[in-house]
Formats: structure tokens, C-alpha cells, sequence
């Protein structure tokens, strides 16, 4: 049985890691003997890292639709239109393989499916977090990690299969 | 009203250990990336699948695809999906620079830097959410 100060630990491991100091900066490279929670905690923080990175990216392609305007070129959005067409292209067009693998392999898929891979572990997790801090679960931790981690992987599935695949079949049906 | 004891431990749990604005900090945090995770999902049907709905295939603004520039001055055109997209990120950079805040605080412990980090990542937030207003409004103007 998990006693009450260690499942306080678990609630608020989040308000420690604001107050906590240098000396526990070493942990995040420690790679062995962790639990689960641990390991989450680290993945929650990377890939809110990437996030913040991807989002910084965004903002940068999306600023080129301005660009042309302030340039003075006279069809805004010229520039923002060359961009995403090119991350749209296929990465290997011309190089003899099959029509869907072609369409399959563009920069911009490429990149969707890692950002909705660190999106959808950033979400579930935070659920988890949110869970723990209301003191729901907290004796279940590790089976309520991996019934999230498999809900996470149906929902990126089915994300990559709305992207990938959908948009293929209507410009088939076409 | 007289609580259990067990009550009294899920209470326990639910308030905040620090008092002040890092419970404020710790709450916010929360509540923002409940609502960035709406606003998210929100983005993404709108910015992938709008098409699949059923006669957006043939709308003149989408004809260059759903991300070209005529799509995002349609889209735009609605206050709706301008005001969304506006809110979409003041939580958006209220969730990240607060989640950014905490994991340069685990290493940084100096009151001074702290104080100055914090004013930086404000600054940072609210250029952020001019350039969004800017961005949109721009867009607009030109339609």
C-alpha cells in the first residue's frame, strides 16, 4: 500500500519541479532505474520543449504570408503559397516509386506525424498529471500510463489516417 | 459539515502546497492546457479536414489547397475563426512559456534571474499575441 507522503509526492511531483533546485537538474539525464512516472515526466518535458520549438517555426512560416506586403510584391501571399507548396511536395518525386508512397512521403506529412506524436503524448499525459493532481487513480498509476499510452496510439492512428489517407481517397474519388 | 478522514486526505490533495502565485502559476497551468488541447483540436479539423466536409471540395478560396493563402483570408473572413485563433494563442503562450518557465527554474535558482526571466517570457507572450492580432487583421485587410 502506497503510504500518504508518497502519493503526496506523485500529486504534486508538478509544484516541486517549480521549487526544485540545480542539484536535481542531473536527473534528467540519469536514464536508469526510474518507475514509469518518472520516465513520463521526462518525455512530458521534451516533448514540451519540441512543441515550444515547433511552435516558434509556425509562427515564422505563417509571418511569410505578411512578407510579400510589406516587400511591396502586388499578389500577397506569393511567397507563403511557395513555401507550403514546397512542403508539400514529395520527397522522393521522380525517383521510380509507386504513385502512394509518393504522395505518402511529403515534408509536410513528415513533419505532422512527429508533431502529433509529441502533441497527442503531451495531451495524454497532461491528463494523466491532471488526474494525479485531483487525487484520482494515483493507487493505479502505472495501469492508468498505459491505457492512455494505447488510447494515445488509437488517436494518433486515426489522426495520421485523417491526413494521410483521407485526403487520397477524395482526390481518387475525383 | 464534518469530513472523513479520507475526505480529508482527497481535500488535502486537491489545494495547492504553496500558497500565493505559484498555486496561481500551478492552476493556470491547467487550466490552460485544458483549453489548448480544445483549441488544438479546433486547429486541426479546421486546417486538415475542412475539405472532407461535404461541398467545401468545390469552393473557389480552397481550390489551392487548404493551407494556401486564399484559404486562410476565407477562413479568416469569419470572426469566429479570427477571435478563436486570437484566443488560440494567448493560452497557447500562457501554457508554454509557463511549462518553458518551470523547467529553466529547475536549474536556475538565483531570485534576480528568476525576477528577469519572468519579465523576458511575459514580454515574449504578449509581443506573441500582437503579432497573432497583426498577423489576422492583416490578412483580413487584404481580402
Amino acid at each position: 500500500m502506497i503510504k500518504v507522503s508518497e502519493t503526496e509526492n506523485i500529486v504534486h511531483q508538478s509544484q516541486v519541479e517549480t521549487d526544485s533546485h540545480g542539484s536535481k537538474f542531473y536527473r534528467w539525464f540519469k536514464p536508469f532505474s526510474r518507475g514509469i512516472g518518472m520516465y513520463s515526466w521526462l518525455a512530458q518535458r521534451l516533448t514540451g520543449l519540441l512543441l515550444i520549438m515547433y511552435v516558434f517555426i509556425h509562427f515564422g512560416i505563417i509571418g511569410t504570408m505578411l512578407l510579400d506586403t510589406f516587400l511591396g510584391f502586388e499578389t500577397p501571399g506569393l511567397l507563403y503559397n511557395s513555401i507550403t507548396a514546397a512542403m508539400g511536395s514529395s520527397l522522393v518525386a521522380g525517383m521510380g516509386f509507386p504513385e502512394v508512397v509518393e504522395s505518402m512521403l511529403r515534408f509536410s506529412y513528415i513533419i505532422d506525424a512527429g508533431l502529433i506524436a509529441a502533441l497527442v503524448y503531451h495531451g495524454y499525459n497532461g491528463i494523466r498529471v491532471v488526474l494525479f493532481d485531483l487525487g484520482i487513480g494515483i493507487r493505479k498509476q502505472k495501469q492508468i500510463f498505459w491505457i492512455l499510452l494505447i488510447l494515445g496510439i488509437i488517436s494518433y492512428i486515426l489522426a495520421m489516417y485523417l491526413i494521410m489517407i483521407v485526403p487520397e481517397i477524395v482526390l481518387a474519388g475525383e | 459539515m464534518k469530513l472523513s478522514p479520507s475526505q480529508e486526505t482527497k481535500v488535502k490533495r486537491f489545494i495547492p502546497k504553496h500558497s500565493g502565485s505559484s498555486a496561481f502559476w500551478w492552476v493556470l497551468q491547467r487550466v490552460s492546457g485544458f483549453l489548448v488541447f480544445l483549441f488544438v483540436f479546433f486547429h486541426m479539423v479546421v486546417n486538415h479536414y475542412l475539405t472532407l466536409w461535404p461541398g467545401m471540395e468545390s469552393r473557389p478560396e480552397l481550390e489551392d489547397g487548404i493551407a494556401s493563402f486564399s484559404a486562410v483570408q476565407w477562413k479568416m473572413q469569419n470572426p469566429l475563426y479570427f477571435w478563436i485563433s486570437i484566443l488560440f494563442v494567448v493560452f497557447l503562450m500562457l501554457h508554454m512559456l509557463n511549462g518553458f518557465r518551470m523547467v529553466v527554474l529547475d536549474v536556475a535558482t538565483g531570485h534576480s534571474f528568476r525576477k528577469i526571466f519572468g519579465i523576458l517570457l511575459l514580454l515574449i507572450g504578449v509581443l506573441a499575441v500582437i503579432y497573432a492580432f497583426t498577423l489576422n487583421s492583416t490578412i483580413l485587410s487584404l481580402g
